[in-house]
C-alpha cells in the first residue's frame, strides 16, 4: 500500500496532469491505510503497559462524541460550543457553513443552507429538517428552517449542533431531506449564575445578552436568558436599478436586521422544558418581490414561539422511553411596496399554529438487537396566508387551511459480528393533502479495526408541497400563479463512508455519494416576467466526494480540513444548475498564545477559517467566480471578561450569491471585511 | 476555471499533510481514547485474576463476552487473539445470555446486566465467571469489577465477596490497586 503512494511520481508528466484529479483520493484513501496499521501497533502497546502506567494516563473528553459519531450509521459533522466561541461564529448559518458539505448564501432577507453542491433558488431551507434538543423547528407554512438573525436561539446557549447529511426520512419524515440539523442547547449549570454579554461590530451593530443559570435545591437545572441584538447596515448598492430615479441603484438605510430572542428551559430528573421565542425585523434592500426599489417601508418579519416537554424514563433495565409534547407558532409580516400605480403598500401575512406529541420505545431485550419504534403526531390548528393592500385597501388572497401529520417506524440496530452491525429502519407517514408514503433506511456499519468503520447507507426521503407552493397565490407582480397540481418531491441517496478516529484527537473521514431527486418542486418564472409558478418540474442527479480530516495536538493546536467535490444536473437541462459549485473547501486551523514567562500577559487563543466555494451560476446563466473568504478571531480573558475579536473577511474580498427568482439582480453583493468585538462576564 | 484549478491545488497540498498528520499520529503522545484505555485496563485484569482449577472452559480459550451496544466493543476486539497467562488465547465475542457459560469474562453495560446477572444466578457456584461492569448507573454488588471514568481517569472497583463467589482469586496487587470501599 506503501509503495502505490509512490506510484503516481514515476508517471510521465502528461499523464499525471491528466490523473491530478485522481491523485487526492488515491492518496487519502492510502494515508488512511496507513494511519490505520500505524494506530493498531499504538493500540496494541498501550494493552502490553502495566496497569499502574495506564492509571497514569489521560483520557480524552472529545472521545466520548467521536466514538458515538463513528458508531452511528452515517458522516455526522458537529460543531461545539468551544468552536463557536473560538471560531467566533455570530449566526447558525455560519456555523453550518462551517460543516463539511454545506454552504450559505444570503440574500440580505434569509440565508439559505445549500446542502452537497446543491442549493434550490428559491427554496427557504425546507429540505433540511431543524431539530432544537432533537423537536422540530421548521415552521408548518414555508417548512422554513430559519438558520440566519431569523432563528430564534442566542448560538451562545448553544453547546453542540449536530448535521446528519443525507436522507431522514425514515426517522424523521418529510424535510429531512436532504439532511438533518440538530442544536442541542446547554444546561444552566454550565453558565452557574448570571452572565452577561455584549457585542458591537461593523454596520452599525451590536448585541446585548443576560442570562441566568442555575441548579436549585430540588436538582432542577434552569436556564433563562434574553438577548437583543440590532444592526443599522450598510447601503447596498444594486447595478439593476441604478437610474437617477432610484438614487443611482443605492438602497439606503434599508439593510438594517433588529432581533429579540428569549429562552428559558427547566430540567428535573426525566423531564425538561424548553419555551423558545424570536422576533426579527429585516429590512429589504434588494426590492425582492418586483417592489419598488429604495423605499424605507418595504420589511420582513418573522416571529417564532416553540414550546417543548420532554419526558424520558427508563421503564424496564432493558426498555426506555421518550415522550414529547411541543406546540409552535409563526408569523411572518412582510411589506411591500408597489407602484399600480398609485404607490401601495402591500402587506403579506402568515399565521401557523400547532402542536404535536411524539412517542419512542428504545428496546435491548432481544439479544443483539437494539429495536426502537414510535409515533410522531402533528395538528396543525392553524395555517393562514393573507395578502392585502393597506391603502386603497384590497384583498388579493385569503387562504386558510388545518392538517394533521401522522407517522410510525421502526428501527433496528442489529449486531450481527462485534464487527458488523446493520442498521435497518422503516417508517410510514401521511399528511392532510398528500398520499402516505413508506420510506426505508439501510446502513451497514463495519468496523475494520477499533478505529476505522466503513459505512454503506442508503436512504430515501420525501416532501410534500407546504402550505406556501401549495396555497399562496397572487396575481400580483411578483405574485404566484396556479400551476398544475402538485405532489411529494422524493430522493434516493446511497453513501459510502469510511471514518478513522484512532484516537479523541484525531478523526479522517471520506465519503462518497450519488443522490437521485425526482419531481422537484420548483418556482419557475411563469410565461410573463413578473409572475411565478410551481411544478413538479425537476429531476436533479448529484454525485460527490468528500473528505475531511482532523487533528488536535497536546499543545492545543487544531487543525481541520475538510474537501468537497460535487456535480449536480438536471438532465433534461443543457445549462448548469443554479447555485451549484462543484467545489467546496473548508480550513480551520487554532492555537494557543501564551506569553512570555514574566511578562505578567495572558494565555489567549486564536483561530483562523478559510471557507472556499466554487464558481456558481446565476439563474441568468451567468458564472460567480470562486472565492475563498479568511475569517480570524482571537479570544482571551482579560479580568474576569472574556474577550473575543473577531475579523470576518479579513482579506476583503468581494463576493456574491446567487440570487432567486423574487430578486431582479441576478446576484447579491455580499459584505466585505467586518470586524465584531464581543465581552462576557459571569458574575 | 483558474479558481478551480487554484481550490484543487489546495486540495492536493492539504492532503499531503493530512497524510503527514497522520503519520505523526502514533509519535505524538496525546491523551488517549476512553475507551481503548478501558480494554487496556480489562486486558490487565486477565493477568491478575486466577480462574477455578478444574473447570473445563478454563483450558484452551479464554472467551471475553461482550455487550453488543458496549461503547469498548471495538476497543476489545483488537484484544482477539492475544496470549494471556498459562497459555491461553483471548476470544472476544458478543454477549448472548443464552450460552453465557463459555464466558469466562464479561463486560457488561446497562441494558444487560439484568439478563446476564439473572442467568448467572442459575449457574453453580463458583462458576468462575468474572463480571465487569462499565459506566453503570446503578451500582450492583453482584458485579465483581466496575470500571468508570473519573475526571479524565479511569478507576475501578473491586467486589471481593463478588469474587470469591464466582470461585475466582484476585491477586493482592490488583486488589491494592482497586479503588477502596468501590
Amino acid at each position: 500500500m506503501a509503495r502505490g503512494s509512490r506510484n503516481p511520481q514515476r508517471q510521465p508528466p502528461r499523464q499525471r496532469a491528466a490523473r491530478l484529479l485522481m491523485v487526492p483520493r488515491v492518496l487519502a484513501l492510502l494515508c488512511a491505510g496507513a494511519a490505520a496499521s500505524v494506530q493498531a501497533q499504538a493500540q496494541v502497546a498501550m494493552v502490553d503497559l502495566p496497569l499502574e502506567q495506564l492509571m497514569q494516563m489521560q483520557v480524552t473528553t472529545a472521545s466520548r462524541y467521536a466514538q458515538t459519531a463513528l458508531e452511528a450509521p452515517a458522516a455526522v459533522s458537529v460543531v461545539t460550543a468551544d468552536d463557536i466561541r473560538l471560531f467566533g461564529y455570530r449566526t447558525l448559518a455560519e456555523v453550518l457553513g462551517s460543516m463539511r458539505g454545506l454552504y450559505i448564501s444570503y440574500d440580505r432577507a434569509y440565508h439559505y443552507l445549500g446542502t452537497r453542491g446543491f442549493a434550490t433558488p428559491g427554496d427557504y431551507n425546507t429540505r433540511v429538517l431543524l431539530l432544537v434538543n432533537g423537536v422540530r423547528f421548521n415552521d408548518n407554512i414555508y417548512d422554513q428552517a430559519s438558520i440566519g438573525s431569523d432563528f430564534p436561539l442566542d448560538l451562545d446557549l448553544v453547546d453542540r449542533v449536530e448535521f446528519v447529511p443525507g436522507p431522514g426520512s425514515a426517522v424523521y419524515g418529510a424535510n429531512a431531506f436532504f439532511g438533518v440539523v440538530n442544536v442541542i442547547t446547554r444546561d444552566g449549570r454550565q453558565l452557574a449564575g448570571p452572565q452577561v454579554s455584549t457585542e458591537v461590530g461593523s454596520h452599525g451593530s451590536a448585541k446585548l445578552r443576560f442570562s441566568v443559570g442555575t441548579v436549585d435545591a430540588q436538582g432542577g437545572d434552569w436556564l433563562l436568558s434574553a438577548t437583543r441584538a440590532a444592526t443599522r447596515g450598510a447601503d447596498q448598492y444594486y447595478p439593476a436599478y441604478d437610474a437617477p430615479a432610484n438614487h443611482g441603484g443605492v438602497a439606503q438605510r434599508l439593510d438594517y436586521d433588529r432581533s429579540t430572542q428569549l429562552f428559558a428551559r427547566m430540567h428535573r430528573e426525566g423531564l425538561t422544558l424548553t419555551l423558545a421565542h424570536g422576533e426579527r425585523t429585516k429590512g429589504v434592500p434588494t426590492a425582492a418581490f418586483s417592489q419598488v426599489f429604495n423605499d424605507p417601508r418595504s420589511r420582513f418579519i418573522d416571529k417564532s414561539t416553540r414550546l417543548a416537554a420532554e419526558y424520558t424514563a427508563q421503564l424496564q433495565p432493558s426498555l426506555a422511553f421518550t415522550g414529547r409534547l411541543h406546540a409552535g407558532r409563526y408569523q411572518y409580516v412582510g411589506d411591500y411596496v408597489y407602484d399600480y400605480p398609485p404607490l401601495t403598500l402591500n402587506r403579506d401575512v402568515s399565521n401557523g399554529q400547532w402542536w404535536g406529541t411524539e412517542w419512542q420505545w428504545v428496546s435491548t431485550a432481544l439479544a443483539r438487537h437494539k429495536l426502537s419504534w414510535g409515533l410522531d403526531y402533528r395538528r396543525d390548528t392553524r395555517i393562514e396566508q393573507l395578502n392585502i393592500d393597506l391603502d386603497p385597501p384590497a384583498q388579493h388572497l385569503d387562504a386558510h387551511r388545518k392538517g394533521n401529520v401522522l407517522g410510525l417506524y421502526v428501527q433496528d440496530e442489529f449486531a450481527l459480528s462485534p464487527d458488523l452491525t446493520l442498521h435497518a429502519g422503516l417508517r410510514w407517514g401521511k399528511q392532510s393533502g398528500s398520499a402516505g408514503a413508506i420510506h426505508p433506511r439501510l446502513g451497514l456499519v463495519y468496523w475494520w479495526n477499533a478505529a476505522t468503520a466503513l459505512k454503506l447507507l442508503h436512504g430515501t426521503a420525501y416532501r410534500p408541497p407546504n402550505a406556501y407552493e401549495r396555497d399562496y397565490r397572487v396575481d400580483l407582480p411578483g405574485g404566484v400563479v396556479e400551476g398544475v397540481g402538485l405532489r411529494s418531491e422524493r430522493v434516493r441517496t446511497t453513501e459510502l463512508a469510511l471514518e478513522h478516529a484512532p484516537t479523541g484527537a484525531s478523526r479522517v473521514l471520506l465519503t462518497a455519494f450519488r443522490s437521485a431527486v425526482t419531481d422537484l418542486i420548483a418556482q419557475d418564472a411563469a410565461g410573463s416576467t413578473d409572475r411565478l409558478t410551481f411544478g413538479n418540474t425537476r429531476a436533479v442527479q448529484v454525485h460527490g466526494l468528500e473528505a475531511e480530516a482532523e487533528q488536535r495536538w497536546q499543545g492545543g493546536q487544531r487543525l481541520r480540513m475538510a474537501y468537497g467535490w460535487q456535480k449536480a444536473r438536471d438532465p433534461s437541462q443543457p445549462q448548469p444548475l443554479t447555485n451549484a459549485p462543484r467545489h467546496l473547501l473548508k480550513v480551520q486551523w487554532s492555537d494557543t498564545l501564551r506569553p512570555a514567562p514574566g511578562s505578567g500577559g495572558t494565555a489567549g487563543r486564536y483561530a483562523i477559517e478559510a471557507i472556499g466555494i466554487g464558481s456558481r451560476s446565476t439563474l441568468q446563466g451567468t458564472r460567480l467566480p470562486a472565492h475563498v473568504l479568511t475569517h480570524a478571531t482571537y479570544s482571551t480573558r482579560i479580568a474576569d471578561v472574556d474577550v473575543s475579536v473577531g475579523v470576518y473577511n479579513l482579506f476583503n474580498r468581494r463576493y456574491a450569491d446567487p440570487a432567486s427568482f423574487d430578486i431582479r439582480e441576478e446576484a447579491i453583493r455580499q459584505d466585505g471585511r467586518t470586524y465584531r468585538l464581543k465581552l462576557t462576564y459571569a458574575f | 476555471m483558474c479558481n478551480t484549478l487554484r481550490l484543487r491545488n489546495l486540495l492536493v497540498v492539504w492532503l499531503w499533510m493530512l497524510c503527514g498528520s497522520g503519520w505523526s499520529l502514533a509519535r505524538a503522545n496525546e491523551p488517549v481514547a476512553e475507551q481503548d484505555l478501558k480494554a487496556a485496563y480489562i486486558f490487565n485484569f486477565i493477568q491478575f485474576i486466577e480462574w477455578p482449577e478444574g473447570d473445563a472452559a478454563a483450558s484452551g480459550d479464554l472467551t471475553l463476552c461482550v455487550s453488543p451496544f458496549s461503547p469498548l466493543k471495538r476497543a476489545l476486539a483488537t484484544l482477539d487473539g492475544k496470549q494471556a497467562p498459562k497459555g491461553r488465547t483471548v476470544r472476544v465475542r458478543l454477549l448472548e445470555t443464552a450460552s453465557l457459560r463459555q464466558c469466562r469474562v464479561l463486560i457488561l453495560h446497562n441494558a444487560d446486566v439484568e439478563p446476564a446477572l439473572r442467568a448467572l444466578r442459575a449457574l453453580p457456584a463458583a462458576h468462575g465467571v468474572l463480571s465487569i461492569s462499565d459506566e453503570l448507573t446503578f451500582v450492583n454488588p453482584e458485579i465483581v469489577i466496575a470500571l468508570t471514568e473519573q475526571q479524565g481517569r479511569i478507576v475501578f472497583g473491586i467486589n471481593a465477596d463478588a469474587a470469591a463467589k464466582a470461585g475466582l482469586t484476585i491477586s493482592s496487587r490488583l486488589l491494592r490497586l482497586a479503588k477502596a470501599g468501590r
